[in-house]
């Protein structure tokens, strides 16, 4: 809502500052989006054109001689320059908009001494100039004044951003309301419209057969003159970023811009009948609206017809057929009220948002509809010469007359936290001008019906604080004091997250919604996913599954930056049934990589499958990996390895696919996934175990086996066989080449016995070991390593 | 004097000279067996005692003790040295160029917002309150309805929306879990959250928007509730967040699930003098907040006569772009390598 200085002056008894009053607004009732002058063009003139020749060498411009006082010669470059014209001059020396200075020129070598403007030049918002060219001023103006004062346009406009709760601000009327009360000055209100009526009476039949139109006034005027409307209405508009067009459109837009209330003109001998039919529009019906465009109706739009078609949409648009122009003589004028929600479902599915339909959608004051109607025709008689039909026709079905809120002084009190009197209540209730009965200390306060928002105490404490003034609002902390425990989910990704940096890891953190054919590019299982409806592009269509794909994502844009030594893990939601948490990973390239000491460490899945080791360590179970038979065409099928806790999968480490890799510009890429939700389920509380206090004897064990039997068998093996003496068992060497069969491999294990009660006799360790290769041959066809 | 005992005395200048050119222990170990051994020279002197008279017995002894004590000296004094002239090649040998760089070992770090959250969820938690979370992809009913927020209610548009079905949708902020929270708790208990997570709206990404970003909003339900409580726990947050000598200021807003509702905004560290951050207005707005609407603790199970309560909401990407002056949101997502690591 753009608050022109000029205008709303007009509604108060004492000057005020714009600057002031912004800050106040800001503080008090609105956001202010900006204060500005509507121009601040300098040294301009009325000046009238005595002559005009062709500039001798530019087609397109005119050397004219302006009588500004003195004469000055002017080159001129608009079109519609003429002899005789009122003009408006830039001075040598003037500064227009944008620190455009005025300098005496020579333009194609003929002198210049000045610029005759246009408004748009001046600053003015070139969407509320109709004049293309330069302005054309009325000959009364006098030479040498200042055009933008005898124009009105020298105001200062605030924009104020405002809030779906306060459509009663989308007027001048209840700006100024709010600005008496933020300011706490005196108002002066609109009085009672007044004009003339002609005998004749209206011969008009209404029907409303919607539940979508609760009030339907209208009024005829005859013999409307068309035509330009006077300078401090057309000024008034400008002010308000409305684009001056005739006198009557611009009187239904002043009335709008003034009470808030929508009005609509149709030319009445176009409608072709005596009556208005309001009603829903049926399936196929169709109109051609204000803009030239055919609309297709639905059941959903209401439209006033004339009986018979529709020609208008209500407090959308009106139709083609009926509109006003040059030669209309008789007017219908339409106040209405059309119910919000249907104007704002039939506005925005036909894309049409117009300064009426959006304070439809708002709402509107109930009670300003007969107001604003008796207010445009009083214009229309004034400015357009109309001879106004006796009576109005109407419909009204909504009479409401406002809230009545009862509210406790001490219950303002305890929700705002503060003390305040009687006395200051009543006050706040006087600046908002809401009427109300104190009774010892209950309130009865009667809301007017231009705030409909206000309809709950709440809302009335809004009001109380929001005048008060929030700095007075005292500073206190709530006494509310909850025992709970922080949620399992809180403290996994605590911990994880601790743990990934701590492996030199970096947290990245990836958009959800990915591409609809990536969906399974990472995933162990293909589920079914979730799409988003009209996504906003092919790129952000589903939700993911993983934040792999993400994370992928960013490593290759990495990657085209030279960055080449990755390490990314993100913990997120895989967006199926439950959101369950998952965490995720990916690593390239080498780590830690001090150039000139010449070594580093390859990542390479043993690197990976020790981070997941770590991490796993804190659940204390027990957890396997094994060799898929089949997986994600995406991954080595060679190096991918499942995590499973008993029966359970738990999450995957896979190299990507040499093909994939290929495909996407990768280098060695390793992924791993650990399904959160399935792990750490019941972190127990550490329990110290005594140290070994007697000598471990440590044995080494090279066991001759077939090549394709895994590592962790014959540990497992051993592991089994050793207990209890057998502490520690870890893998040394794994060896195939000479002196080992071609199909056979030797893996060398380090174990290490011991006993908690007494020194263990090494008789006793080689009894073991004798045992575990017994084993070993029975079981796995292996034996000791020559 | 006898020539035995002559001898000795002048062994006594040539072992102090001869010893000090020793540069090997192994040689010293000779030299000492020279000298003292059982076959040593002073060994050999003292075997030719008999040849002597008593005055010169007593003489070769005593010279000979001497010598003997001579040698010994110098021996451990030429060992230290050359002990010490070892160390001192070792160390020579060892010494390194201290300017070179360390063995590079590097820590992750945790993205920029989750350390936002991190920072935020302390404060709360410090003041009591517990994290709660919810799912993304929400009903209609927690998103909107049961928020005070209708279908077709104009507030809506201030939060355009990816549905996924007519009662499906991302959630257009963290609010829902305050719905969930309420309803768990069936209206008889005192609430007191914060909710960080991902939300979701239907905007372009540029500078200062994405479809995806991140909130926290914070919720108090009890019986006892008021705006100066909801004034001072703003203050204390804000004064946490960005400094001791940091204000605020509540203006009034508009929030449907929230009556009254404010925005909250601190002072800009330019001190008031304006700058382009706070747009000249010594101010910068960094949430909104309000009084839960009782349409709200109605429909949540709450009855508004008994309890009232806050609710604050505030941008993570918002509040970290402040914090860190980072200039473009999509910073946050892209994950350059070179943006995450300045926050280590």
């Amino acid at each position: 809502m753009k608050v022109s200085k000029n205008w709303l002056q007009e509604f108060l008894k004492i000057e005020i500052n714009m600057k002031d009053l912004a800050k106040q607004f800001s503080l008090k009732s609105q956001e202010v989006s900006s204060v500005e002058k509507l121009t601040d063009a300098t040294k301009i003139v009325v000046g009238k054109i005595i002559s005009k020749e062709k500039h001798p060498n530019a087609d397109k411009l005119n050397v004219c001689q302006v009588d500004v006082g003195e004469t000055l010669q002017i080159v001129c470059g608009a079109k519609n320059v003429e002899v005789g014209q009122k003009v408006i001059v830039a001075l040598v020396g003037a500064v227009l908009p944008g620190n455009f200075k005025i300098k005496k020129a020579k333009l194609r070598s003929v002198e210049s001494n000045g610029m005759i403007c246009s408004l748009v030049e001046l600053g003015i918002d070139k969407k509320c100039c109709y004049s293309e060219g330069i302005e054309v001023l009325p000959d009364y103006f006098e030479i040498g004044k200042n055009p933008l004062e005898l124009l009105g346009l020298i105001d200062e406009v605030m924009e104020l951003d405002l809030t779906p709760n306060r459509p009663d601000l989308m007027s001048m009327i209840g700006v100024a309301y709010e600005t008496k009360a933020i300011l706490n000055i005196e108002a002066i209100y609109l009085p009672e419209p007044k004009f003339k009526e002609i005998k004749e009476k209206i011969d008009l039949e209404i029907k409303i057969d919607t539940i979508n139109c609760s009030n339907y006034y209208a009024k005829m005027i005859k013999n409307v003159k068309i035509g330009e409307s006077p300078n401090w209405l057309k000024a008034k508009l400008i002010a308000s970023g409305v684009r001056p067009i005739n006198n009557v459109v611009d009187i239904s837009n002043y009335v709008m811009l003034e009470l808030g209330q929508p009005l609509h003109t149709f030319d009445y001998d176009k409608i072709g009948s005596k009556e208005i039919v309001i009603r829903q529009a049926t399936e196929g019906e169709e109109i051609t609206t204000l803009d030239g465009i055919k609309r297709n109706l639905l059941i959903s739009d209401v439209v006033i017809t004339n009986g018979e078609k529709p020609i208008a949409i209500a407090g959308v648009m009106g139709g083609l057929t009926t509109a006003v122009d040059d030669s209309t003589k008789t007017i219908l004028l339409e106040s209405a009220m059309f119910d919000q929600v249907s104007v704002r479902i039939t506005s925005k599915r036909l894309e049409l948002r117009s300064d009426a339909s959006v304070r439809f959608e708002k709402g509107i004051d109930v009670q300003i509809t007969n107001f604003a109607l008796n207010r445009a025709t009083q214009l229309l008689q004034e400015l357009a010469g109309g001879e106004v039909v006796k009576g109005t026709e109407f419909i009204e079905n909504n009479n409401f007359s406002g809230e009545e809120i009862k509210i406790d002084l001490n219950y303002i009190n305890e929700y705002i936290g503060c003390k305040l009197t009687v006395e200051e209540i009543e006050n706040i209730f006087d600046l908002l001008s809401f009427d109300y009965q104190t009774t010892d200390n209950l309130f009865k306060v009667f809301v007017p019906t231009r705030r409909r928002g206000v309809s709950v105490r709440q809302d009335l404490i809004e009001e109380i604080v929001r005048i008060y003034g929030y700095d007075k609002v005292p500073i206190t902390l709530p006494k509310t004091q909850i025992r709970e425990e922080i949620s399992l989910n809180t403290y996994k990704k605590n911990f994880i997250g601790k743990l990934m940096t701590g492996l030199g890891l970096d947290e990245v953190i990836t958009y959800s919604l990915v591409n609809e054919k990536n969906i399974y590019d990472f995933t162990l299982q293909k589920e079914n996913y979730v799409i988003v409806s009209k996504p906003m592009s092919l790129d952000k269509a589903v939700m993911r599954h993983t934040p792999l794909n993400g994370i992928i994502k960013s490593i290759k844009y990495n990657l085209a930056r030279k960055n080449n030594d990755l390490r990314f893990f993100e913990i997120g939601h895989k967006y199926t049934e439950g959101e369950p948490l998952i965490l995720s990973g990916t690593l390239t390239g080498v780590i830690d990589k001090t150039l000139w000491k010449k070594t580093y460490e390859e990542i390479d899945f043993y690197y990976v499958k020790g981070l997941i080791e770590t991490v796993l360590k804190k659940d204390k179970k027990k957890f396997s990996f094994v060799k898929p038979e089949k997986t994600n065409e995406n991954f080595h099928p060679g190096q991918t390895a499942y995590i499973y806790q008993e029966e359970q999968l738990v999450g995957f480490i896979a190299k990507l696919h040499p093909k994939y890799q290929f495909e996407n510009s990768l280098k060695d890429t390793f992924i791993f996934e650990l399904f959160l939700d399935k792990l750490f389920e019941d972190i127990e509380q550490i329990k110290f175990k005594k140290l070994q206090k007697y000598p471990v004897v440590e044995r080494d064990l090279a066991i001759v086996i077939d090549r394709d039997i895994e590592a962790s068998c014959v540990a497992d093996l051993i592991e089994k066989t050793g207990k209890p003496l057998l502490l520690k068992l870890e893998i040394f060497d794994i060896y195939q080449g000479e002196n080992i069969p071609e199909n056979k491999k030797s893996i060398a294990f380090k174990l290490i016995f011991g006993d908690k009660e007494k020194t263990l006799d090494s008789e006793i360790v080689s009894q073991k070991i004798e045992v575990i290769v017994k084993e070993i041959k029975k079981r796995l066809n292996g034996k000791l390593r020559d | 004097m006898s020539n035995i005992i002559k001898n000795i005395i002048k062994l006594k200048d040539e072992v102090v000279e001869n010893i000090s050119k020793i540069k090997e222990e192994q040689q010293l170990n000779n030299e000492k067996a020279k000298y003292l051994g059982k076959k040593g020279i002073i060994a050999e002197a003292i075997r030719m005692m008999d040849t002597l008279d008593e005055s010169g017995k007593k003489e070769l002894g005593r010279v000979s003790n001497e010598t003997k004590k001579l040698i010994n000296v110098c021996l451990e004094n030429q060992r230290k040295l050359i002990e010490n002239e070892k160390i001192n090649q070792k160390l020579l040998k060892e010494a390194i160029d201290v300017t070179l760089p360390g063995t590079k070992i590097k820590t992750g770090t945790r993205h920029v917002l989750r350390q936002t959250v991190d920072e935020i969820v302390q404060l709360f938690s410090e003041m009591g309150y517990i994290v709660a979370e919810g799912p993304e992809i929400e009903n209609e009913d927690y998103n909107f309805e049961k928020l005070n927020l209708p279908k077709n209610h104009p507030a809506r548009d201030m939060q355009d929306t990816f549905y996924i079905t007519e009662q499906i949708l991302l959630r257009t902020h963290t609010s829902p879990v305050q719905v969930r929270t309420m309803l768990k708790n069936n209206g008889n208990k005192p609430i007191k959250i914060v909710c960080p997570g991902k939300v979701y709206r239907r905007d372009d990404d540029d500078a200062t928007h994405s479809h995806q970003f991140m909130q926290l909003e914070g919720l108090i339900v009890d019986k006892k509730v008021s705006i100066s409580d909801l004034k001072g726990t703003l203050d204390e947050i804000a004064r946490k967040m960005f400094g001791e000598d940091k204000k605020i200021r509540l203006r009034p807003s508009y929030f449907p699930f929230t009556e009254p509702s404010v925005e909250v905004d601190v002072t800009c560290n330019c001190g008031g003098v304006g700058c382009n951050i706070c747009k000249q207005t010594g101010w910068i707005e960094i949430l909104g907040a309000g009084m839960v609407h009782p349409n709200v603790l109605t429909a949540c199970g709450y009855d508004p006569e008994v309890y009232r309560g806050f609710a604050f909401g505030l941008g993570i990407e918002r509040i970290a772009m402040l914090k860190y002056g980072i200039d473009d949101i999509r910073n946050f997502y892209i994950n350059d390598i070179r943006f995450l690591n300045q926050f280590n």
